[in-house]
């Protein structure tokens, strides 16, 4: 059957005038937009007729129809599904028109917005879908950092949780996670967040007792490893030394120990094992400076006596905090030194030893013993060879000799 | 088996001048116009063909000596073989490829020769070891130079002396120097297929076959594929005299058309006449010179195109590098002894001699090279070298020029062996001293010969050039794992080694092994041809080391695999970790925070045809040559064996050179016939026969006796002199400068043999008492110099010496002042021995409690990556102060950081110094003046120098002297990054500073004095002290490093004396600095600092000094 339009439009002028009408309106108010219309419907039309048809929402993990009409029979199509994570292509033909092509669930993160292209020859349609993340599954990634803090209950950590479902995608906003946290004197503390943007954060502060405080994550069924960070003591306070061992005589040689108290800050959380402390000494000692750490919360030192007997004070600092200095006062450690010069032609011979110490024994090997003639000539040997002497070669016009050993003086005349 | 004829001049003797010209004719075949003079016989040519006996054996032994050395690995310890296996391994992994990433950030592999490395690499893929592939190849190539010596001997002398030539080869000692000391093959292959090219463009340019230009070329490719030096500089010193000696015996040959009678003598009337005669008879073979010329040029460019490509777009400026054959032997005579005794070995005595019989034999092209070359061997021992080569003597290996005279040296060396066998040398010996000394002397010279040639292959044995052997399985399986390959590395104390191990992995390193092709300015800067050998660069070496290792982050450098402990201070100090051995001994050293190469690294291929190029031409050069080789070897099948030479010289004189034979013709047709006949023997000829004469005369038992008491004079004198040299009892200097020389070579029997006898220890309790001082001197330094002198004379049997010793160190160099008491004894001077220590400390078991820490993952054992939660926070880190000052002109940028953290940290501070446009114009590390280790809650200071690329010009910079950085621009902002991870070691705190004082010395500058105690059970073996300068609030002004030089047991003290700096010059700078780090000081209040330890002195611009000490512990 065929039809004369033209005669039908000359016979029928209401028929001719309607049309005119609808024309002018259709160019006044104009027709609605392809992406108004794609966003009311899953259709897009594009060049040539060709079509496609999807559902507006898909489940992450599930396959999808796609209907594409407008097709030239025997034509091959491509079917490019675009998902942000890759793309995917089809190649199909069809034998009619119209043809509706099954995509296969992604195995892989594929959720949001999907852009789907049908190509045949030239002509090219569009149209997109969505697809809805599942449920959060284990594991949540969890993230934490720094994981020492102060603790000062001002200072925080921040744990960041990514949940995703079965296959990768994230999940959709507002899902729902939870953190319990478990202090370190046990006191458990749970808070809940939604995702925002894939995320869901939340700032730990700390409290006021150190140790390992540990995080758990849910969301829904899944879970997380537990995470966990160290809340640690902050700047000690005051703190005082203490002389371990019994205040020991100026020999030089020997040590003696000195200690910390224990170290805490304000509330009463001891310095973690490693921090460094340091020790000063002035005094009979001259200037010092020794090195520790603290294990337990103390610090502690061995000092070697000094060589004189005097006064020595002793400062501490741990973390820029000093100590209440120590006062030791060290004793002579010597109680008697022999010494006896032999005059001979050319030189006299200064010999000097033993030296007893207060413990009734040789003062230490090595110690050195200084001898000062009347001149001003200083000579300085060792007390060696185990039994607490040293030998001089002076001028032989000696007159005295002063000997001085650990900073006990006598003087000597020749027999 | 059979070589085709090689036509060859006999020898003259006792020839008339037409015999001559006859024996000259075989040589050249035919006269320029194409009369054949002369053919030799089927007998002469059949008995050419064969193979001598001489030159089987030289093949055999050949395959005996270098192959048996070469099986056992004598490349192990050569200087190259492993350099030409790295390049082998690059074409075994893509043959195509010309660009290499694992040496100096990458470089280009066009920048040599491809052809003995992808033969390596292709014969790999059937032996499946790059090794073996090499000391096949190397073999191949010693046989082919083996024949290649005999056949350019040919051209020279008579088969038996070309025979006794190839012999000599064999033993050699510059081939076994070049073989098993140097590790070359590019040389040897080159130098085979050159001598095997030179019969043939030989006969092409005085017998016109064109085949024999195609073989000659080809064969000259293949010599040009493997080194392209030896084409350059081969046909100046090989393929010149022999081209040169062929046109001068061309031009005597008469032409039919000429007169006959033969050439009047030269007077200024026939003189004209004359050269238009010789130019006339030479014009066919100066054509085809002409077109071997082209041939040659293009064998020499188009073989390795790219190469010359690359020369011409992409040169680099590289500063010389040092070598050995440059200096003067007479002063270094041991490199003397390496570079010019040595591979002239006994050669050398046949010199004169070749020079005299050359001469005498008109063969003065060949003496002249010959003595070129060995005037350009002699280095910088003469100004000639320098002032015939220019500026190329700053770049050239003279000991090249040796070793070519070494083998040009060959065909007269056989002539030599020869007449000592049958003829006037071996007369006059047997004149001399009858049968017995002339057995006497060929079994001396042929041990002389042979023990040479042992002497030179074994060189490395007693004089060791390379570390041991190091098994580098371990290291390849570091690299490998946990993507360690992500970095570069570094090598120190491998030597040649360090190509072996890179030629076992694909990870890259900032080093390498082929200076030429360096493109870091830190390199190619410098004369240090190596990082991982820098301390025998001295100063200028460690300098440039210390520029890496200062600021590895730049070249992405974090693994240092040491083989030599001299370089762990400067690790230590500059921030790197020790890892600890690998079981081959291997040291790995880590330097924290660095970042990971990218996965993609910048690529400078050259274009795809210039790759195909490299990739084919080469090799089918080697193969067009070997076919050719051969082909001609099984005698020129499918071709005529008969070639009319006199046709194809007709062919040539054509056109304008037909007129020119005319003009020449008629020039020379006026000659007047030579009617002379005394003049027929030549004056050379005469005077070779009356020399022969006179060796062979007998002589009376008095000149008998004569002779030989000269001989042994001659011998004997040498001999004495250095025995009664060595008898001389040294003086109170020598004493001591032989006393140090013995302690800094380890020589404890002979440094204590110097000590006074009366007074000196037993010699069990001085190496005990030695042994417990170790330290930085003792056991880390190298006496560099030293300055001996006599400051008192008490009397004939006291004196005092003082020494100033100047001791090399990797972090610095010591001059230390000794005094020493001598002392006479019986004749002999005796050091006094300096007191020992006899503190004893005070307890017997020493306990210390320590906190240890231990980096682990929470994950079971995997060989995955390191997961993210399993690394370790970064310490928290807070500049407590940071100031730029400005000394001298230059920024530096000094401060305070402290660790807020309870983890002890491995930092690095970086300065950024930023132009108007907010450009870079600075960036630099702080090195030595931190504490690049600390413990948590602890404090360091930091000083930044902002040093240039260093050298330049001066080939001896001096590190301590700093480079500082040039700056175009004025700095207008600064930034300071502090970073950190947690790190396990370097936390040693036993040392502590004891009796500190500052004191002021007579010249007005101050001292710090005072002890270190060592708390600690270990032993601080190179303490350091940090000194800070501060002001009156405790902000950092300055900051002085100073390492002591003895180490400081558990439990004892050690002694400093340190100058302080001036730093009244120092001027604060008011530029804005930003200071990025991840700490946050305690809202609780301001950080506490480190109490001062010492007031300054007044009028100082600072209020007061800190110390901070650390130490290196040994493992």
């Amino acid at each position: 059957m065929t039809t004369d339009y033209r005669s039908a439009l000359s016979a029928n002028p209401w028929l001719t005038a309607s049309l005119v009408v609808a024309l002018l309106l259709a160019m006044g108010v104009g027709l609605p937009e392809a992406d108004d219309a794609a966003a009311e419907t899953p259709v897009v039309a594009r060049s040539g007729g060709l079509t496609i048809e999807i559902q507006e929402e898909v489940r992450a993990g599930e396959g999808f129809d796609v209907f594409v009409e407008g097709l030239v029979p025997g034509v091959s199509m491509e079917l490019i599904i675009d998902s942000g994570y890759g793309l995917r292509r089809m190649v199909t033909s069809h034998d009619r028109s119209s043809a509706t092509v099954n995509v296969t669930a992604f195995a892989g993160p594929a959720s949001g917005l999907i852009l789907i292209t049908a190509v045949q020859g030239d002509r090219v349609a569009t149209a997109t879908t969505t697809i809805v993340p599942g449920p959060p599954v284990d594991p949540i990634d969890v993230y934490l950092g720094p994981r020492t803090v102060i603790a000062d209950a001002e200072h925080f950590v921040m744990i960041v949780a990514v949940p995703e479902d079965n296959w990768g995608n994230p999940v959709s906003d507002e899902t729902s996670v939870l953190f319990t946290t478990t202090r370190p004197n046990q006191v458990v503390e749970t808070k809940q967040y939604g995702t925002e943007h894939l995320l869901a954060w939340y700032e730990v502060y700390s409290r006021t007792v150190s140790g390992r405080t540990r995080i758990a994550t849910e969301s829904g069924v899944a879970g997380a490893p537990e995470r966990d960070f160290l809340e640690v003591a902050d700047k000690p306070e005051p703190y005082a030394l203490e002389l371990v061992d019994p205040l020991l005589p100026a020999d030089g040689q020997a040590l003696i120990t000195v200690v910390t108290d224990i170290l805490a800050d304000g509330f009463g959380n001891v310095m973690p094992d490693g921090t460094v402390v340091m020790l000063d000494a002035r005094g009979a000692t001259g200037i010092r400076r020794v090195f520790s750490q603290t294990i337990d919360g103390r610090g502690e030192f061995t000092l070697a006596v000094p060589d004189v007997p005097g006064d020595v004070t002793l400062v501490a600092t741990a973390s820029g905090v000093q100590s209440e200095p120590l006062e030791l006062s060290f004793v002579t450690a010597v109680q008697s030194i022999e010494a006896s010069i032999e005059l001979g032609t050319e030189l006299a011979m200064v010999h000097v030893g033993p030296v007893r110490s207060v413990r009734a024994s040789f003062v230490p090997e090595g110690t050195l013993a200084t001898v000062t003639a009347a001149d001003g000539t200083v000579s300085t040997a060792p007390l060696s060879l185990g039994v607490g002497t040293a030998y001089f070669s002076l001028d032989a016009d000696l007159q005295s000799v002063t000997v001085e050993v650990l900073g006990t003086e006598i003087r000597v005349r020749p027999s | 088996m059979s070589f085709p004829a090689i036509s060859v001049p006999r020898p003259l003797k006792g020839r008339s001048t037409s015999t001559r010209q006859a024996a000259e004719s075989l040589t050249l075949g035919a006269t320029a116009n194409g009369e054949v003079v002369a053919a030799p016989a089927a007998a002469e040519v059949a008995d050419e063909a064969r193979i001598p006996v001489r030159l089987r054996w030289a093949i055999l032994c050949v395959w005996i000596f270098h192959g048996g050395l070469l099986l056992f690995r004598s490349y192990e310890r050569t200087y190259d073989a492993y350099v030409h296996i790295f390049l082998a391994d690059h074409y075994a992994r893509d043959w195509f490829s010309t660009w290499d990433q694992r040496w100096y950030t990458g470089f280009t592999t066009v920048s040599y020769p491809p052809g003995t490395h992808m033969a390596v690499a292709a014969l790999s893929k059937v032996t499946g070891d790059l090794r073996l592939s090499f000391a096949f190849l190397q073999v191949c190539a010693l046989t082919l130079l083996t024949i290649g010596v005999y056949r350019f001997s040919r051209m020279w002398v008579h088969k038996e002396a070309a025979s006794n030539a190839a012999l000599l080869l064999v033993f050699s000692s510059a081939i076994a120097e070049t073989v098993h000391v140097f590790g070359q093959l590019p040389t040897t292959w080159a130098l085979a297929f050159l001598l095997n090219a030179l019969p043939y463009l030989r006969k092409w340019a005085f017998e016109g076959r064109f085949v024999d230009l195609v073989s000659g070329t080809a064969v000259l490719a293949a010599c040009t594929a493997g080194h392209h030096v030896t084409t350059l500089f081969g046909s100046v010193f090989f393929l010149g005299p022999v081209l040169a000696y062929g046109l001068l015996a061309q031009s005597r040959i008469p032409l039919a058309d000429e007169r006959s009678g033969g050439d009047p003598k030269l007077t200024h009337h026939v003189a004209l006449g004359l050269i238009a005669r010789r130019l006339r008879r030479a014009i066919p073979s100066f054509l085809r010179i002409g077109v071997l010329g082209i041939a040659a040029l293009g064998a020499l460019v188009l073989v390795v195109l790219p190469y010359w490509w690359w020369s011409a777009t992409d040169p680099i400026t590289q500063i010389s590098i040092p070598h050995g054959s440059r200096k003067n032997f007479l002063v270094d005579r041991n490199i003397g002894l390496v570079f010019f005794v040595v591979p002239w070995g006994v050669m050398l005595l046949i010199l004169p001699y070749a020079l005299i019989r050359s001469t005498l034999d008109r063969k003065w092209p060949l003496a002249g090279s010959i003595l070129l070359l060995t005037v350009l061997g002699t280095g910088g021992t003469t100004p000639i070298p320098r002032m015939m080569l220019g500026h190329a003597f700053d770049v050239l290996t003279l000991d090249r020029f040796t070793f070519w005279a070494a083998i040009q040296i060959l065909p007269m060396g056989g002539l030599f062996v020869t007449s000592l066998e049958k003829g006037s040398v071996g007369e006059w010996f047997r004149q001399t001293g009858g049968h017995l000394l002339l057995r006497a002397v060929q079994i001396g010279f042929v041990v002389s010969i042979v023990m040479m040639a042992l002497f030179s292959a074994s060189l490395a044995q007693y004089r060791k050039f390379q570390p041991e052997r190091i098994d580098t399985d371990p290291i390849v399986a570091f690299i490998e794992k946990d993507q360690h390959e992500r970095w570069r590395f570094l090598t120190l104390g491998f030597g040649d080694q360090m190509a072996w191990l890179s030629a076992q992995t694909t990870a890259t390193q900032v080093d390498g092994n082929y200076h030429s092709v360096r493109r870091l300015p830190e390199l190619t800067s410098t004369s240090v041809e190596r990082l991982e050998g820098a301390k025998y660069r001295g100063i200028s070496g460690l300098g440039s080391l210390q520029q890496f290792l200062e600021v590895p982050e730049k070249y992405n450098l974090k693994y240092v695999f040491s083989n030599d402990q001299f370089y762990d201070p400067v690790l230590h100090f500059n921030g790197w970790q020790r890892l600890g051995p690998l079981e081959n001994g291997i040291v790995i050293w880590e330097r924290a925070d660095i970042p990971p190469l990218p996965a993609e690294l910048p690529t400078r291929e050259v274009p795809p045809w210039q790759r195909i190029m490299w990739g084919t031409v080469p090799p089918t050069a080697i193969i067009a040559a070997c076919v050719l080789l051969l082909w001609n070897l099984v005698g020129r099948p499918g071709i005529k064996p008969r070639f009319d030479t006199a046709a194809a010289n007709r062919r040539l004189l054509i056109g304008p050179l037909r007129s020119l034979d005319r003009l020449l013709y008629r020039l020379q047709s006026d000659l007047p016939a030579d009617s002379s006949t005394s003049r027929k023997t030549l004056w050379n000829v005469r005077l070779l026969e009356r020399i022969r004469r006179r060796l062979g005369r007998p002589i009376s038992t008095r000149r008998k006796l004569l002779r030989t008491a000269i001989w042994l004079i001659a011998l004997g004198y040498p001999a004495f002199q250095f025995a009664t040299s060595a008898a001389a009892a040294p003086t109170a200097i020598e004493t001591v400068e032989q006393y140090y020389e013995d302690l800094d070579f380890r020589r404890w029997d002979d440094a204590y043999d110097a000590l006074d006898p009366v007074t000196k220890p037993d010699p069990e309790l001085w190496r005990l008492q030695i042994s417990v001082r170790g330290g930085l001197l003792a056991s880390y330094a190298k006496l560099d110099s030293m300055d001996l002198a006599v400051i008192e004379v008490v009397n004939d049997e006291r004196v005092v010496v003082k020494a100033d010793l100047n001791y090399l160190t990797a972090v610095n160099w010591y001059p230390i002042e000794r005094i020493h008491t001598m002392l006479k004894r019986d004749g002999q001077w005796y050091i006094e021995p300096d007191p020992t220590e006899v503190t004893i400390p005070p307890d017997q078991l020493v306990r210390r409690t320590d906190v240890d820490y231990a980096i682990q993952g929470r994950r079971r054992v995997t060989s995955g990556n390191t997961e993210l939660t399993d690394v370790q926070d970064r310490p928290e880190l807070l500049l407590r102060s940071v100031d730029l000052v400005d000394v001298d002109g230059q920024p530096v940028i000094v401060g305070e950081v402290m660790n807020l953290d309870v983890d002890p940290g491995d930092i690095t501070i970086t300065g950024v110094l930023r132009n108007a446009n907010d450009e870079i114009i600075g960036r630099y590390n702080a090195t030595e003046e931190i504490l690049h280790a600390i413990r948590p809650r602890e404090t360091t200071p930091f000083l930044i120098r902002f040093e240039e690329v260093a050298a330049g010009t001066n080939l001896d910079f001096d590190p301590t002297d700093f480079t500082p950085l040039q700056l175009d621009d004025e700095v207008v902002s600064v930034e300071v990054y502090a970073k950190a991870v947690v790190t396990t070691g370097g936390l040693y705190r036993g040392l502590g500073v004891h009796e500190a004082t500052v004191t002021a010395t007579a010249d007005g500058s101050y001292r710090l004095e005072g002890e270190l105690r060592n708390d600690g059970v270990s032993e601080a073996v190179i303490p350091r002290i940090l000194i800070s300068f501060l002001d009156d609030s405790g902000r950092v002004l300055w900051v002085q490093n100073e390492y002591l030089e003895y180490s400081v047991r558990s439990q004892r003290r050690g002694g400093f004396s340190v100058e302080l700096e001036d730093i009244t010059g120092h001027r604060p700078s008011d530029i804005p600095i930003d200071k990025y780090h991840n700490g946050i000081a305690p809202s609780s209040g301001e950080i506490g600092i480190p109490p001062v330890l010492i007031p300054a002195p007044s009028g100082q611009p600072y209020s007061s000094i800190r110390v901070d000490v650390s130490t290196f512990l040994a493992e």
